[in-house]
């Protein structure tokens, strides 16, 4: 590791930079100024720029006239990668860029190259790999698959890669997400990690979801909504509520006309789904009961199992333990189309890989799941296929209104609103969905919740799976929150606002060992307190 | 629910499905093999004007090509529903040799031998099946084993022999019919079309097997029976290729044990090249006719015109080479490739001023 150089100022300085992309601004005035050695956590919810701002750091977005950014007191030019990475600014991020069948060897050669000449020596190449992991205390078998490896290891090696000698000294290491994929007990090797770098004179720009991380290792902290810096505080001087406030807007309901669903009649009668004991994926235990004319939320932080709940209540990802019924009808583990016959669909969000077949029409698409009822085994009956096609691109505003246009063709908002038509036509029983407004614009999302809200009013049972919590806030009746697979808290309708799924899902209740006793010791609030006033 | 207010919805009121504006139907994009086509028959009408415009040249094409079209269909349902079928050639090959044994063995009628020739077919659909979709292997891989054991035991019924013996008059003439110089086969072909035509874009099965074929796992997870449906396709062209081997056998009254793989070829070019055809991207039935025709009157016209033996194979491998870049869609395919290297040379040729003309004109 390079020592920080001698002259100079801020690790990194930002001034005035703003972003707009085509027909929105996302990033206005940002103003972000981050010392050498320190560790900077940068929050915000989806949407909030926060990876505007790194892909402007890194050079793969250019910024909007009259923004600057300075590197170690040297002006950087924004546009280019070439030019970032010359000025001294390191990215790791979430995905990795570790190929898993490859060793630590040959993963670091793939950025910093084999000594000179055709062929590989490879004892030169393990020297060099080990001298680079060691100078960051990474000690690991550095000739095995780095699949086989712990999942921090392969976070050891991608940082340890991003900060090699390079021609200029480092002054700022970005880590995006890093501990999204980590299971709890390695956390704390990545943070020691993150320690022998800024002990260096490397500054840190740390984003995450997470809290209780953000407490322990951070010294300072910005916070973006919706563009706008809301500040930059050290971390000492933060309570939990405060952050959480910072995060989600003081009166985060009062920004926007929100939706609310009306409160449902009281749902009666047994469950229409129940699951019991669910084990699946990133889940280790899940117990839900939805009733028909419910909607229920899930949410939870990335790697929380949130994101693998929707398929495994399907059977997309074959359930491990426990039970699912529809209906009284015990679920097989891993048969979406059982699911789909005993009346519970799953309508995965568009961004998403299956969610929808691309290459299909919209009619095509949203008659699928549904086809048995134009088709018995024999000839579609197509006028009555292409009708109904042509009504739910009518109700729900599908633009183009063309059943004919291939689904890729299609803006996010439309494709998601073809993967409701899809879901809806199929008549479910229950429906499962996943990020169903990842991607969609306000307008559009308005849409999805009322459609929604309509459904369950005719007795529709309704799972909403979603990292945004304006979605479980605005349409679901009560929600689940999970945390490292399990529930970690269940937040009625009364109770239900950003600010305490936030803080339910990352750690801000009942989790008294947490890390996040320095946050000034404030009582680990718990959901079931009274709401903390806005 | 929302649907039912929705197909409650009176169809009487609307208009009739959408059809797709003639323009559209007739462009390059949409039936470009069709230009080529016409082109290269007015190409050899002009080298070859004695020989090649003739009504038995056209005959001859047809018959001669209409095994190769049957081949090549049999490769539709499994490549639409997503897996290669590589083992058709040494089906077909089976499939001659294994009637030509029965007739010539057991004396059995030919109807009891083509029986029993197509249901052993239909155990090597299930076997294939069993390969790829039972075991998960690769089908591209799997159908390369299964076709290498086929030809074992293609060798060992025929004892690397030609079989000529008894094939017999009877069983000849389910080639050998003709019809105004027309012979049966194409008649064969012309029905399988339509059947396959038919199942593919107006049965629930057929947009099955196109939804599985684009993504397998979002067809399952609308309900697609993947299993069930990829076993059905391994059979389809197992028993088409068969067939098409039993036709080969009764044409040249003899069945040869290496005749099979020289037909992968013309076959896979003619349903890939099809797939550009008519329905953009999608295997289908009269797209790989059209692409049959089109090999074979390429071939013909290069033999009449004088060209060498080895042109017609020249020529199906570019055409296969060719039909696959064009299916590549986006920036990375050929077409891609051709716009934008065009885009590029406009734009050098145009210069700066023309451009930003063109823009505010634009």
């Amino acid at each position: 590791m390079s020592d920080p150089r001698q002259a100079t100022g801020p690790a990194l300085e930002v001034r005035g930079v703003s972003k707009t992309f085509p027909g929105h601004r996302v990033l206005h005035d940002v103003d972000l100024r981050i010392e050498p050695g320190e560790v900077h956590a940068l929050l915000g919810e989806n949407g909030s720029g926060k990876s505007t701002l790194i892909k402007i750091l890194s050079g793969f977005h250019p910024s909007d006239p009259g923004g600057e950014v300075a590197v170690a007191g040297r002006p950087l030019a924004l546009g280019s990668p070439t030019a970032s990475a010359a000025a001294g600014l390191r990215f790791v991020h979430q995905r990795l860029a570790i190929i898993p069948e490859l060793n630590a060897v040959e993963n670091v050669a793939l950025e910093a190259g084999y000594s000179r000449g055709g062929l590989i020596d490879w004892a030169d190449a393990g020297r060099y790999t080990r001298e680079l992991l060691g100078r960051l205390d990474v000690d690991i078998d550095i000739w095995r698959p780095m699949g086989e490896l712990r999942a921090v290891d392969r976070s050891s090696v991608a940082i340890a890669r991003a900060v090699r000698d390079a021609d200029e000294p480092i002054s700022l290491v970005v880590l995006d997400e890093p501990t999204a994929s980590l299971p709890e007990a390695e956390v704390r090797h990545l943070f020691e990690l993150i320690r022998e770098l800024t002990a260096s004179g490397v500054a840190v720009l740390y984003v995450s979801h997470r809290l209780d991380e953000i407490f322990e290792i951070a010294d300072r902290v910005s916070v973006l909504r919706d563009g706008h810096l809301q500040g930059t505080e050290p971390i000492a001087g933060l309570t939990r509520e405060r952050l959480v406030a910072m995060i989600v807007g003081d009166a985060a309901a009062a920004d926007y006309e929100a939706f609310v669903r009306a409160a449902p009649a009281d749902p009666g009668g047994a469950p229409l789904l129940g699951v019991a004991g669910l084990a699946a994926g990133r889940i280790a235990a899940l117990d839900l009961d939805v009733a028909a004319g419910e909607i229920v939320g899930v949410v939870g932080i990335a790697g929380s199992g949130r994101e693998d709940v929707a398929r495994a209540l399907v059977g997309a990802l074959p359930r491990e333990r426990g039970t699912v019924a529809v209906g009284g009808e015990a679920l097989p583990p891993d048969a979406p189309g059982a699911a789909l016959e005993a009346g519970m669909m799953l309508g995965l969000g568009n961004t998403q890989p299956n969610s929808a077949l691309r290459e299909f029409t919209v009619r095509e698409n949203v008659t699928l799941p549904s086809l048995r009822r134009y088709a018995g085994i024999g000839r579609i009956r197509r006028r009555r296929e292409w009708c109904t096609a042509r009504d739910w691109v009518e109700a729900l505003d599908i633009r183009p209104a063309e059943t004919e246009r291939r689904y890729d063709l299609l803006s996010g908002g439309n494709q998601q609103k073809t993967i409701l038509a899809k879901c809806l036509d199929a008549e479910p029983r229950v429906l499962v969905l996943d990020e169903p407004t990842a991607g969609v614009d306000v307008g559009a999302r308005r849409a999805i919740y009322e459609l929604l809200a309509r459904e369950a009013d005719r007795g529709l049972a309704v799972v909403v799976c979603s990292s945004d919590y304006e979605d479980v806030v605005s349409v679901c009746d009560r929600a689940v929150v999970l945390r490292g697979g399990r529930v970690a808290a269940r937040i009625d309708r009364e109770r239900l606002s950003e600010h305490d799924l936030l803080l339910a899902a990352t750690g801000g209740s009942d989790d008294d060992s947490g890390p996040g006793e320095r946050a000034a010791g404030e009582p680990a609030a718990t959901v079931n307190d009274d709401r903390m006033e806005h | 629910m929302t649907s039912e207010a929705v197909t409650a919805a009176t169809p009487s009121a609307r208009p009739a499905t959408p059809r797709r504006p003639l323009g559209q139907l007739l462009s390059v994009r949409n039936i470009g093999a069709i230009y080529v086509w016409i082109a290269i028959i007015v190409l050899f009408s002009l080298i070859a004007s004695e020989t090649f415009p003739t009504a038995q040249t056209a005959k001859a094409i047809l018959n001669q090509y209409s095994i190769t079209g049957i081949v090549a269909l049999s490769l539709v349902i499994p490549l639409a529903a997503g897996f290669y079928d590589l083992s058709i050639g040494y089906t077909l090959g089976l499939a001659g040799i294994l009637a030509a044994y029965l007739l010539e063995n057991t004396g059995m009628s030919p109807l009891a031998a083509g029986a029993i020739t197509i249901a052993a077919c239909v155990v090597i659909g299930l076997f294939n099946a069993l390969v790829v979709v039972g075991f998960g292997i690769n089908s591209f891989i799997g159908t390369l084993g299964t076709g290498a054991v086929l030809a074992a035991i293609t060798l060992a019924i025929s004892n690397d022999q030609t079989i000529t013996g008894r094939i017999g008059e009877d069983f000849a003439k389910i080639a050998s019919t003709s019809w105004e110089g027309l012979t049966l086969p194409v008649l064969y072909l012309l029905a399988i079309v339509v059947g396959l035509w038919w199942w593919l874009e107006r049965t629930r099965m057929g947009r099955n097997f196109y939804a599985m074929g684009f993504e397998r796992e979002a067809a399952r997870l609308s309900g697609v029976k993947i299993d069930r449906l990829g076993t059905i396709a391994f059979v389809t062209s197992a028993v088409i290729a068969g067939f098409a081997g039993m036709v080969l056998a009764g044409r040249v009254s003899s069945a040869s044990p290496s005749v099979g793989p020289a037909y992968l070829i013309p076959a896979f070019s003619a349903a890939f090249l099809g797939a550009t055809q008519l329905r953009q991207g999608r295997f289908n039935a009269w797209g790989t006719v059209i692409a049959v025709l089109l090999l074979g009157t390429g071939n013909v016209g290069l033999l009449l015109a004088g060209g060498p033996a080895w042109t017609p194979q020249l020529f199906e491998g570019l055409v296969l080479i060719a039909a696959v870049g064009l299916t590549v869609s986006g920036n990375e395919g050929l077409r891609g490739k051709i716009a934008n290297a065009w885009r590029r040379a406009r734009e050098r040729g145009s210069g700066a001023e023309a451009g930003d003309a063109e823009r505010h004109a634009g």
